[in-house]
């Protein structure tokens, strides 16, 4: 059966299905480097591996998880605000978001309990990272 | 004798840590801005100016600028490195630690990272958990400056 997850993202709910999360970690510590890509805030040390952080929070400030997705481009961490909720993707429905609102962030929504989760697209994201 | 080979030197700049094969090393010294010949500094190609060192005048690179990091007057140390023409110098917050190369381990760079275009360092050291920008002067010396 599958799971989604309910997470809040600089203020923002979002939802993404459990399948694309490789860990959640708690306050990992993030690392500063140079010439990063815009974008990308600094990266993470897990198990011997380097992942790198997307800058995706307005305020600069870090959530206090960080969630390793895995995309086409390899796992990538993304700061969340606070808890998150998992829940069977089939007690939720999903819709498409009519083209006027679909941004970098998601293309589609799980709708749950009358709540809209836009669905995260991270290969998206990822893909309209510039320089 | 003492063993000077296969050791790295940590410092950091802005926050940022580094590694440098002290091979690449020719000296460490007190960084005083009142000894660099600014009169010839292109900050457009990240040139602070000259320094005197054994007896001829080599490049203080500003590499703050050459990597995209604030701007400091706080340097506290000038490091001479052995570049690909020569010696040049640039200077530094502070230095961490001289350890045994051993005690780094060399960590693939996500592609996903950098910029495309500049390729400012090759791979990371990750030394004591943290992973440290591998310094290499052949690399850095061949960075423009953003505009």
């Amino acid at each position: 059966m599958m799971k989604m997850i309910l997470l809040t993202l600089a203020g923002q709910k979002f939802s993404s299905s459990v399948e694309k999360i490789r860990h959640i970690l708690a306050e990992p510590e993030i690392f500063p480097l140079v010439c990063l890509r815009r974008g990308i805030c600094g990266i993470i040390l897990y198990e011997g591996e380097t992942i790198p952080v997307l800058d995706h929070q307005a305020s600069g400030d870090i959530g206090k998880y960080l969630v390793v997705f895995q995309s086409d481009y390899g796992d990538v961490g993304l700061s969340v605000d606070s808890g998150m909720t998992i829940v069977d993707a089939e007690d939720g429905s999903f819709e498409s978001v009519v083209s006027e609102e679909i941004d970098a962030l998601a293309s589609q929504v799980f709708s749950f309990k009358g709540v809209s989760y836009p669905l995260l697209d991270l290969n998206n994201i990822l893909t309209q990272l510039t320089d | 004798m003492t063993d000077s080979g296969n050791k790295k030197v940590v410092f950091r700049i802005a926050g940022v840590g580094f590694s440098l094969a002290v091979e690449s090393l020719m000296e460490i010294s007190e960084a005083r801005r009142s000894d660099i010949d600014t009169s010839v500094a292109d900050p457009d190609h990240g040139l602070l100016g000259l320094i005197s060192f054994r007896d001829d005048a080599i490049r203080v690179l500003d590499v703050r600028k050459l990597l995209d990091l604030p701007s400091s007057d706080d340097d506290s140390v000038l490091m001479i490195v052995i570049g690909t023409d020569g010696a040049w110098g640039f200077t530094i917050e502070k230095i961490d630690i001289v350890a045994h190369e051993g005690e780094f381990k060399e960590c693939v760079v996500p592609a996903l990272l950098l910029r495309d275009g500049q390729r400012p360092f090759a791979a990371l050291d990750v030394w004591q958990n943290e992973p440290l920008v591998r310094f290499d002067p052949a690399l850095i010396e061949q960075l423009k400056v953003s505009v």
